[in-house]
């Protein structure tokens, strides 16, 4: 058995003591140049996304029908879509959504599977056998799929894109932290505190669930990219944006009628999905080099 | 642009089709899924190997000697090619050419004598009296007489036969009765003056020998008719093949020439996808296409290789039905009235049609028999007079560009299909009616939510299109018998009710289009119905191809007489 502690799981690199994990971890993101180009690529993104009301040059929604598809212009750098809309501003807005969609449906399945997978984990038994089948009932079902069928069943908007794509993540929270919990229940630390009497909820939430929160941070920053995709391709298949509202998957769907004669319609939106994507990607592969102890230099 | 199509209840297929109209089943916009992708990517693979194989390979003999002519479907069959059990166009575009009807239609209102030499419709439009054509004979060598005819009419009523969209054709059928040899009288229950027109291909006729011996299944695979082609081979989600019938001698005078056809043989390929059928074209793996992706359009018809058919289909095009009997702003007048002057309908064509179809008035598209010209002055693209007409029914401007009264916001439900052309159109209106202040909410559904919302009355708008050839259409969308079916303005006129039943009950030309040009001011001025587009078929096809001919739905091509001029 290894020796542990609660600190010394706290920090799992024993001999740096001078610096606190999180600087720790800081230091290392810094010396990753993916994490480096991903990070900024990110923040950009953000920025140019929050700041879609005062940077866009048109309305969103501004339709000039008679002139449509005029191909990227100095008056608009993306061109504009079949109703002769603005695809720069459109773009804008439509990645608030899109990255919303990323952001709140990560969250739901974060808490949702992390919870299910502590108590899981921790109590065992009849309990663990129970989540976890339910668990296997959604693994069953391809991710996109089981977000299809719920989106069907709940009706098409967007809270409802968000819950289906958040609950199509789940399973893969609740097994990261049932793992977890499982290597650490048996471990002095946790033994200790149940002789002090403390309660399950206070052993759960107190002492394991701050060791689940490194793979965890890992895995919520590459499930906002997974989810981004799945919820474009939930809008792309028509499912959860209410025209004319803009979205990346809604807007590649309706360039994809024009991509011989107007390549600037889907191009853009899907070089945004990708650039958004490929920017979580980077940042979560740094973090994960950054928090993966056994990879230190 | 039109499509193979003939209905578009709302974006529905016509599973429960309340006259005639035939299913469509393909976008216009050449938009597939997935699953059709894959499929027309196997059909162009198989159309390659063909054209490797020599099309047009001139034949030993004549007369004929005429090749094959390969013929790129846009749509694929239903699994029959019975024409009295098929529910899709697609398939009339194949099995009329083996199964004739008794009279063919090249133009709207305009009848050319095909199995019947002559016929009268008594006043009441009740009975139908044909002569036939003698020495008629089928491909399987029985004589085509008087008991054909009633063979086949009879079957389509016959509940065995599971017929689809015959049944809706065939209208208030009551009974044939054969004169003599060679003299049928067709009967209705009551007064159906659309009968002649709908005798096109769903009602095509059948080998009765044929039928009696190899039974409703095997027929469905290989049926017998009189036609210029017989049926060779069919093999399914590919190809169908046919040939020459030798011994055809009792061409219509419609054709050009008697005898048998020049073509040896006819392969319709199908290519569901549009821009794969188009490319077929031009390599020339196909030299005659149906529904021709409008962004080709453009390409083809500047191109002296290729000929662009294009032909205005008669009607209801694509309209707006607004439904009156909603408890939201669109149950008064005014609000309907403001949306008739607000949408944009050449914007519309533009955006979503490429500029192909047509800007539309009336509901009645313009080659439709009664269509009114007068209908397009009534309303014009005027969004200030909208905007005047909603301040004087009290709607005021609010602070985020929506209208309001007494604390209501002038928002209008419009439940649609998710499907990319349905969307395509109801966000362009939304884009018009915006810029008056209305707030059109759009949401896009599945087809099942969307039609539990149609059955609860959960609706403001709905689309809906029918392609027909008469104007007997008006009858779908504004009787009040049909308010559960495809009247989804739920508009229940009893003076509406009583001209269109009256103008399907009289074979007087001059009665028939007075009444239906009153109708189409009434539905007009009651703001039920807004009218979008004209749709418009196009075809197109190498030029060295010559004699084909597309009748008056313009939907279905004679190929009869066609020749290849090298």
């Amino acid at each position: 058995m290894i020796k542990s502690s609660a600190a010394g799981l706290r920090r799992p690199w024993p001999g740096r003591a001078d610096r606190s994990p999180a600087r720790e971890i800081l230091r290392r993101l810094g010396r990753s140049r993916s994490a480096l180009v991903g990070g900024a690529l990110l923040l950009a993104i953000a920025l140019a996304v929050i700041l879609a009301p005062a940077l866009t040059p048109y309305n969103p929604i501004k339709t000039n029908q008679r002139s449509p598809l005029d191909p990227p212009s100095a008056a608009h750098p993306m061109g504009t879509d079949r109703f002769g809309r603005d695809i720069l501003s459109r773009i804008l807005w439509g990645g608030r959504l899109s990255m919303a969609v990323g952001v709140v449906a990560v969250g739901i399945a974060a808490c949702s599977g992390v919870v299910l997978g502590l108590i899981s984990g921790y109590y065992g038994r009849r309990t663990d056998v129970v989540i976890m089948r339910l668990v296997d009932l959604l693994l069953a079902f391809p991710g996109i799929l089981l977000a299809l069928a719920i989106v069907a069943t709940l009706g098409a908007t967007l809270p409802n894109l968000m819950i289906a794509v958040g609950i199509s993540a789940i399973p893969e929270y609740v097994r990261v932290a049932r793992g977890t919990v499982l290597s650490l229940k048996e471990r002095e630390f946790v033994l200790a505190a149940r002789v002090v009497g403390c309660s399950d909820q206070a052993i759960i939430f107190r002492h394991i669930l701050p060791n689940v929160t490194a793979p965890l941070t890992v895995l919520a920053t590459l499930g906002i990219a997974a989810a981004i995709i799945t919820g474009s391709a939930l809008s792309f298949l028509g499912l959860g944006i209410r025209p004319p509202t803009p979205e990346w998957g809604n807007m590649l769907a309706e360039g994809r009628e024009f991509l011989r004669h107007a390549w600037w319609v889907a191009f853009f939106p899907g070089l945004a999905i990708m650039l958004a994507v490929l920017s979580i990607n980077l940042l979560g592969d740094g973090l994960r080099d950054a928090f993966d102890p056994r990879l230190r230099p | 642009m039109g499509s193979s199509g003939r209905h578009d209840g709302g974006g529905e297929d016509a599973e429960r089709s309340h006259r005639h109209p035939r299913v469509r089943r393909t976008d216009p916009m050449g938009r597939v899924t997935r699953r059709e992708v894959i499929a027309a990517a196997g059909a162009w693979i198989g159309a390659a190997g063909l054209a490797a194989g020599g099309v047009l390979r001139p034949a030993a003999g004549a007369p004929g000697g005429g090749g094959t002519l390969v013929y790129g479907l846009g749509f694929d069959l239903d699994d029959t090619m019975d024409p009295q059990v098929t529910d899709f166009d697609s398939t009339i575009r194949v099995t009329r050419n083996v199964c004739e009807p008794l009279v063919w239609e090249p133009t709207p209102g305009h009848f050319a004598p095909a199995l019947a030499e002559s016929w009268d419709v008594s006043p009441d439009a009740k009975v139908y009296t044909f002569r036939l054509r003698k020495g008629v004979r089928f491909h399987d060598g029985t004589p085509f007489g008087a008991e054909a005819v009633k063979f086949t009419m009879d079957r389509v009523v016959a509940p065995e036969t599971k017929a689809g969209q015959s049944h809706d054709q065939l209208g208030p059928y009551d009974h044939t009765e054969i004169v003599d040899d060679s003299t049928v009288k067709i009967v209705m229950k009551d007064g159906y003056a659309p009968l002649l027109t709908n005798l096109n291909g769903y009602l095509g006729i059948v080998s009765p020998a044929a039928v009696r011996k190899m039974g409703l299944a095997d027929f469905a695979r290989h049926p017998v008719g009189t036609g210029p082609f017989m049926v060779k081979e069919w093999v399914a989600k590919d190809h169908i093949t046919l040939v020459r019938n030798p011994a055809y001698a009792w061409g219509s005078s419609l054709f050009k020439h008697q005898g048998p056809p020049y073509l040896d043989q006819v392969m319709f390929k199908i290519i569901p996808e549009g821009s794969v059928r188009a490319g077929t074209l031009k390599t020339g793996e196909t030299q005659y296409i149906d529904d021709l992706d409008p962004l080709e359009y453009a390409g083809l018809r500047n191109d002296p290789r290729f000929v662009v058919i294009e032909r205005g289909q008669p009607g209801s095009g694509f309209v707006l039905l607004l439904n009156v009997t909603s408890k939201g702003p669109i149950g008064t007048l005014a609000v309907r009235r403001a949306i008739a002057f607000a949408v944009d309908r050449e914007g519309l064509n533009k955006s979503v049609f490429h500029g192909l179809n047509k800007v539309a008035w009336s509901p009645l598209m313009r080659p439709t028999f009664g269509y009114d010209p007068s209908t397009e002055r009534i309303y014009s693209f005027d969004p200030a007079k909208a905007r005047q007409i909603l301040d004087e029914a009290g709607w005021k401007a609010g602070g985020d560009g929506i209208r309001e009264r007494g604390g209501q916001k002038l928002v209008v439900d419009f439940p649609i299909i998710g499907r990319p052309r349905d969307k395509a159109m109801a966000e362009s209106v939304q884009a018009s009616l915006r810029d008056v202040g209305i707030d059109l909410k759009v949401t896009p559904l599945e087809r099942g939510a969307f039609r539990a919302l149609v059955r609860q009355n959960r609706y403001d708008v709905n689309f809906m299109w029918f392609s027909y050839g008469d104007p007997d259409v008006l009858r779908t969308i504004f009787h009040s018998a049909n308010v559960e079916a495809f009247n989804r303005g739920r508009y229940q006129v009893p003076d509406v009710d009583k001209m269109l039943e009256e103008a399907a009950a009289t074979i007087n030309l001059n009665r028939r289009a007075a009444l239906y040009s009153r109708i189409q001011q009434r539905v007009l001025r009651d703001a039920v119905v807004v009218p979008l587009v004209d749709t418009i078929t196009y075809n197109a096809k190498r030029a060295e191809i010559q004699g084909d001919m597309i009748d008056a739905l313009a939907s279905y091509v004679w190929l009869y007489d066609v020749q290849v001029k090298k």
